[in-house]
């Protein structure tokens, strides 16, 4: 029988009534049987009628929809285990590395991406970080030895191996954060590297919460950027403890319901 | 004795099996007045024991003191806990629980505000942070002790921070009505009393000038649960440069009170602003349990009627209808989310340099 369906308090009332009816015919029982009658009569209508006042309240506010939520819950909260990178041993030595997702294509750059992990990555080992995009040409620009972009990388002779700060605009690994230093064309959209945070979200511990610095030459990219993240223009360190400032702290895997 | 506690709850139980027994033992004894009296006494004592328990249950008045209305003062405008020197060292990874007196300016309201402070603010790096700031909203009727003792605010906080699944975070608990029985739903009632302008100004005012917390709206957030559910989605709405997410947990997409200005059909309206006013980009996590009739169908319609900048993400409980049980279910997954969501804690030396 529902704990909220209208038989329950129709048969809860009928009670009611039958116990006040059975109280006041037995009420004058002779003998010894007669207090515990009385007693056990009136503790009846008592229960019955908290009962059916409780019921009908129930009923109209759903606080308790089933026997099941008045008796206890199974809970259905979940944690996700903790999740790695694929480039976490290399990111953990603090140095810059060389991204190469295959999604990159489609993205159009002048030359491969780089990752800066942050100090506490590999401590922090259970967390994910959020991102800050630093869209710049940089890279280019304050090279002292006038490397065209993407020389540094691939003249050290490594897919992954570290670069030197110099040759991504001098940006500094921030704390709390993994930067990826994108150096754009005139090709890329805004929209192309929205699959941005879920391709590094294979090889790096990141989440989807990003802040972009942008370069004032590649404005119209991060103001395309789906899911209106903060734009701060700028790429000295000034402008990425700013970026920091609006993102969320790293966090282990959340507690989760089934949505 | 407490009057929140079960004990109370049992005694009222006794004292209405011995009015009981003394009315079944002396009926042929006593005339009819006596008869009458005793049938009276047994009647309130029923009432009595049943409002205690529904007391209880929602913390409406945690204290004799508060159904007398002679509560003890709270401090009014006591310095920085944190700077208190003689105060003990809280234990390792607990937050602390602080009550201070907020006398609104805006609103008029002058209520008292419990504040969760958490471990890491009394830390030596952290007295050397601004920290991230959810108010939490309590439900109708309710008090913040509803959050505290009901749901265990102060311990899911503790270990959610402790796991690392929530960022160091400032919690604060205002009341939402100045009078316990009045159902403001956190709205300036006309003719009454302001509880948007106290919740959304008058706290985070104070908040601001007393403790060592962010300023930006990207490190705020609201929550609450059932009418404080509402309250948290209607305020983000109304206040999207106050406040960049909340977690709804069974909320509503309607005040259900008379605001007295006709507002609970237009601007009090969640359903009705999300359809006529243009979407804030915030973000929100809504949670309902499915058999939780009036909470699902109104949380199912606010999550059908986010669109971009708006994002709305849902937690959903199968069965416990609108309890205690689905709340403490929906706290950990609620607040997880929510420090997801607001900005990290901060040097306060960093500079005040914002997006372009």
């Amino acid at each position: 029988m529902s704990l909220t369906g209208l038989p329950l308090i129709l048969l809860t009332w009928v009670l009611a009534i039958v116990a006040v009816a059975a109280t006041v015919r037995w009420w004058r029982l002779p003998g010894r049987r007669r207090v515990p009658v009385r007693v056990a009569g009136l503790v009846a209508i008592e229960v019955l009628v908290v009962a059916g006042v409780g019921l009908i309240v129930n009923r109209q506010d759903s606080f308790y929809p089933s026997w099941a939520a008045l008796g206890g819950l199974h809970s259905v909260v979940t944690t996700s285990a903790a999740s790695v990178g694929r480039l976490d041993g290399k990111l953990d030595n603090h140095a810059a590395v060389t991204w190469s997702p295959p999604q990159a294509a489609a993205w159009h750059l002048a030359a491969p991406p780089q990752l800066l992990a942050p100090p506490d990555y590999a401590e922090h080992a259970d967390r994910r970080f959020p991102i800050i995009v630093m869209l710049t040409s940089a890279g280019a620009a304050h090279q002292s030895g006038g490397a065209s972009p993407g020389a540094g990388a691939s003249g050290r002779g490594g897919g992954a191996s570290g670069g030197g700060a110099g040759e991504v605009g001098d940006p500094r690994p921030v704390a709390g954060v993994v930067v990826v230093v994108l150096r754009p064309t005139g090709a890329t959209t805004g929209t192309a590297l929205a699959d941005l945070p879920a391709a590094l979200g294979q090889d790096a511990r990141v989440t989807d919460r990003l802040a972009i610095l942008v370069d004032p030459a590649w404005m119209r990219v991060a103001k395309a950027w789906p899911g209106h993240p903060p734009v701060i223009a700028g790429h000295d360190a000034t402008a990425l403890a700013a970026a920091a400032r609006e993102l969320p702290a790293p966090l282990a895997a959340p507690e989760r319901l089934p949505s | 004795m407490s009057i929140d506690g079960t004990s109370t709850v049992v005694l009222g139980l006794v004292a209405v099996l011995l009015f009981t027994a003394v009315l079944a033992l002396l009926w042929d004894r006593i005339r009819v007045v006596g008869r009458a009296g005793l049938i009276t006494l047994i009647v309130l004592a029923v009432a009595a024991t049943s409002a205690l328990e529904v007391n209880r249950l929602t913390e409406t008045y945690p204290s004799w003191s508060a159904l007398t209305g002679k509560e003890p003062a709270v401090p009014a405008d006591v310095p920085d806990a944190s700077d208190a020197p003689s105060e003990a060292p809280p234990a390792p990874g607990a937050g602390r629980l602080v009550t201070y007196q907020v006398a609104g300016a805006a609103s008029g309201m002058n209520m008292p505000l419990a504040v969760y402070l958490p471990a890491a603010y009394f830390t030596p790096a952290g007295r050397e942070l601004n920290f991230p700031v959810i108010e939490a909203l309590h439900g109708y009727p309710g008090t913040p002790q509803s959050w505290l003792k009901r749901l265990d605010i102060v311990g899911r906080l503790d270990q959610e921070m402790a796991a690392g699944r929530m960022a160091p975070t400032v919690v604060l608990l205002p009341f939402q009505t100045p009078n316990r029985l009045l159902d403001t739903e956190c709205t300036d009632m006309a003719g009454g009393p302001r509880a948007e302008t106290y919740v959304t100004k008058d706290v985070p005012e104070w908040a601001r000038t007393h403790l060592r917390v962010r300023t930006d709206r990207s490190a705020w957030g609201l929550t609450g649960y059932s009418a404080g559910a509402f309250c948290a989605m209607n305020l983000l709405l109304k206040h999207p440069d106050k406040y960049v997410a909340a977690a709804s947990l069974s909320g509503y997409a309607d005040p259900g009170i008379k605001v007295g200005d006709q507002s609970e059909k237009t601007t009090n309206n969640i359903a009705w602003r999300m359809t006529h006013v243009p979407l804030p980009a915030v973000s929100m996590w809504v949670g309902w349990a499915s058999d939780d009739k009036d909470a699902s169908a109104g949380s199912r319609q606010i999550v059908a009627l986010a669109k971009p900048p708006l994002t709305a993400v849902t937690g959903v409980v199968p069965r416990g209808g609108h309890s205690h049980a689905v709340w403490r279910q929906m706290e950990g997954p609620a607040f997880d989310w929510l420090s997801a969501h607001l900005a990290r804690p901060t040097p306060i030396s960093a500079g005040r340099r914002g997006p372009a």
